[in-house]
């Protein structure tokens, strides 16, 4: 059998199974930076948190998988509300700008990274969540494992959760105006504190979702996180819009050109093509692109 | 803007006692201050893993000299001697840096029970592999006197080699070894086999009797630049004298996690095995992922660390190992027991090859030490390597017998050594040796 022949869709299994994975992580963080317009790098601790919080949770305490993996995700959220109540807003009130708020999220990164080290110490701190049961499936040459599939699940689950929450729901209708016009909606009497609060739980929960899932497939280490969050960032800057859907497709996408990167390269490229694409993107977009893509993306998502 | 200006105001009011600020404070300090002190690897002379304080006369140290020699004045006793040590002391690689710590540690603390100097050990960081913290590691070491350096990740990927040449400083290597690329450099020389290469022969001539169908064999290996390539044309050469082919070579970043693209691509031309040139955690994270990928081909690694193991799990149950490794199950020679038996009692945990590595290479450096006051000469980078040129055999933790310490000899030529090596199973994370074998040929089969 032809070797590219066979390769393909593998190749494409696994990039839709990542891609999934890269646009619910991109949704969450372009959410907290649409509506909140902080660039959470922090982003990084909260999933690496969550991931080290379900193994222990399930391994040291003995908590069932499933419960650990709702208390981790509980956890990841109320991590993304404290860092935006005890970091960010007390440093916009003074003044500290996106630069500021950034270099703090950089340090805030490193610091909880090296107390993670200093938490689970042993060794390199790697830790392994086990328990989820994991079966390899083999369908038309195509194997996949009983993980990936619950995890493409759940990453479209969310999406069309949380897309339906932003359209259909007063709350994410609130959210909404405040992306879009925080003066007005001040005037208007909403109040942009708690909706800051909010995006920062719903985006550090879906985070936390696939760090739980990442301890599961790979392992928990202490830096997880920051790898992840710069494909994050990629795919929130690449969305065209910040619909759910849309920024999803991106990650998709991305996760699409990343793995079949894999017919040609070998795989240590696979991050030079991540953001070569973000370089290409930046660097040859055209306006008509742009709108032509956007026409696109609203037959699809409509 | 005006909810934020009075966010203070209001945050102070309902949420925050001074109290509770200052807690707040202390909390932040203290995750800075952490983070500094792991980032700098600690102070000179102090591990950086938080190591426990040595125990005197928690091990019968009596017959260390009679093993490795005398102590005294005339062996150094009463100096201080700085001795410089890089290691992955963050990163994927982590696990390394604190075993060999532990290991170092270990040999300073029983060289000065054993009348030797007082090595003041200054740890540096090379971030698991990264080339430009080696070489500022190494150029502040210089930089700060130090004459002699323990390295890892083969002169941290040889980025160590350009600062000491010209500054003459002695460097040994127990972590990476020579590798084939680095050999013959001066003032550069490794404690180990060379990795995977010395392998090779032994674990084909293995899979021969083992797996006799076994023709199809590919490589996964970490991207290390210029110096895959005579490993590869090495790898080409044993398999082809053993009727074997090289299906697929791939090559993946170090600290790799997700091994989804490389697992695709070999498993497209269909190999009956597959060797890796992984090492850290990555061996972990790709029998992980392997045993679900729908391959049936035996996966032979580059070393097995109970840190992988880990990670993997279950699916190290089907994994194989081939290396220079230290057998703690039956103790190669007394001070092998002595050494296992110290290091359980100060770690609480058991030692692993590259603890007794970097515990051997102190007292490598010792006996040059004690050759080079001999001769009442300053103990310098350049005098330490001629004294090793002289006589490049050492006592050791590796080989012997039940009743004398083992010798191992440097190649003066290659500056390497061929170590006695071993193939490994695993079950339940614990290793099993079914080999033994040097770098031309398999010795013993066990099972």
């Amino acid at each position: 059998m032809d070797f590219r022949g066979e390769l393909f869709p593998q190749l494409f299994t696994n990039g839709v199974i990542n891609g999934s994975w890269y646009g619910v992580l991109g949704l969450g963080f372009a959410l907290i930076l649409t509506v909140t317009g902080r660039f959470h790098l922090a982003y990084a601790v909260t999933y690496t948190l969550a991931a080290y919080v379900a193994v222990a949770l399930s391994q040291d305490v003995g908590i069932p998988l499933g419960i650990a993996f709702f208390l981790a995700v509980v956890v990841a959220s109320l991590s993304g509300v404290m860092t935006e109540g005890v970091v960010y807003r007390p440093l916009a009130a003074g003044g500290g700008g996106l630069l500021g708020i950034f270099i703090a999220s950089l340090g805030l990164t490193i610091v909880a990274e090296n107390l993670i080290r200093l938490t689970w110490g042993a060794g390199s701190a790697s830790r392994s969540l086990v328990g989820f049961p994991l079966r390899p499936f083999t369908v038309l040459g195509v194997t996949f494992t009983s993980l990936d599939m619950a995890a493409v699940f759940t990453a479209w689950f969310l999406v069309l959760a949380l897309a339906f929450f932003l359209s259909y729901t007063p709350w994410g209708r609130i959210v909404n105006a405040v992306r879009v016009n925080p003066e007005m909606a001040r005037v208007v009497g909403i109040n942009t504190e708690r909706v800051h609060w909010l995006v920062f739980a719903i985006g550090s929960a879906l985070a936390g979702v696939f760090a739980v899932y990442a301890a599961m497939r790979f392992a928990a280490v202490p830096d997880m996180g920051l790898q992840q969050t710069l494909i994050a960032f990629v795919v929130a800057f690449m969305a065209l819009g910040t619909r759910p859907v849309s920024v999803a497709l991106t990650g998709l996408a991305l996760g699409l050109v990343e793995s079949l990167s894999g017919l040609f390269l070998s795989a240590q490229w696979a991050p030079v093509v991540v953001f070569g694409v973000l370089f290409v993107y930046l660097a040859l977009r055209p306006v008509q692109l742009r709108l032509a893509l956007r026409q696109v993306q609203r037959l699809v998502t409509a | 803007m005006n909810d934020e200006k009075g966010y203070w105001d209001r945050f102070f009011e309902r949420r925050l006692s001074r109290r509770h600020l200052m807690r707040l404070g202390a909390l932040v300090a203290a995750g800075l201050a952490a983070g500094a002190y792991l980032a700098c690897g600690g102070e000179e002379g102090t591990p950086a893993t938080g190591t426990p304080a040595p125990r005197a006369g928690a091990v019968d140290l009596s017959k260390l000299n009679e093993w490795v020699g005398p102590g005294g004045p005339q062996a150094g006793q009463g100096q201080t001697i700085k001795l410089g040590v890089i290691l992955a002391l963050t990163g994927p690689g982590s696990y390394y840096g604190q075993i060999m710590t532990k290991g170092t540690d270990l040999g300073v603390e029983h060289v000065r029970a054993a009348g030797g100097p007082n090595f003041q050990v200054i740890y540096k960081d090379h971030k698991s592999g990264d080339v430009t913290a080696g070489a500022t590691a190494a150029r502040e070491l210089v930089n700060d006197g130090v004459q002699i350096i323990l390295s890892s990740y083969g002169a941290v990927l040889g980025s160590i080699l350009p600062v000491i040449q010209p500054a003459k400083v002695l460097a040994l290597d127990g972590g990476g070894g020579t590798s084939q690329i680095w050999k013959r450099q001066d003032y550069f020389w490794g404690t180990r086999a060379v990795i995977p290469d010395d392998t090779f022969n032994g674990v084909a001539q293995y899979i021969r009797r083992k797996l006799p169908n076994a023709r199809r064999i590919a490589s996964v290996g970490w991207d290390v630049g210029p110096a895959n390539d005579p490993v590869i044309a090495y790898l080409k050469q044993v398999l082809a004298a053993n009727n074997m082919e090289l299906v697929a070579e791939e090559r993946v970043q170090i600290g790799a996690t997700d091994y989804s693209t490389t697992l695709a691509r070999v498993r497209g031309t269909n190999p009956d095995v597959i060797l890796t040139g992984l090492w850290g955690l990555d061996p972990g994270y790709f029998m992980k992922q392997y045993v679900t990928s729908g391959m049936r081909a035996q996966v032979v690694g580059a070393e097995f660390t109970p840190d992988a193991c880990q990670v993997a799990g279950a699916a190290y149950d089907q994994y194989w190992f081939a290396f220079d490794y230290f057998d703690l199950e039956k103790p190669f020679n007394p001070w092998s027991k002595l050494f296992i038996d110290a290091f359980r009692q100060k770690y609480n945990q058991d030692p692993d090859f590259y603890a007794a590595n970097f515990y051997e290479k102190v007292f490598i450096v010792w006996e040059l030490v004690r050759r080079v006051l001999s001769r009442n000469q300053p103990i310098t980078g350049e005098n330490l390597q001629n004294a090793l040129k002289q006589n490049p055999t050492f006592k050791s933790l590796y080989g012997g017998d039940a009743n004398n310490v083992g010798t191992i000899t440097f190649d003066l030529e290659e500056h390497d050594v061929d170590k006695l090596q071993v193939i490994g199973k695993v079950s339940g994370c614990k290793p099993r040796v079914v080999a033994k074998m040097n770098r031309e040929r398999l010795l013993e089969v066990l099972d």
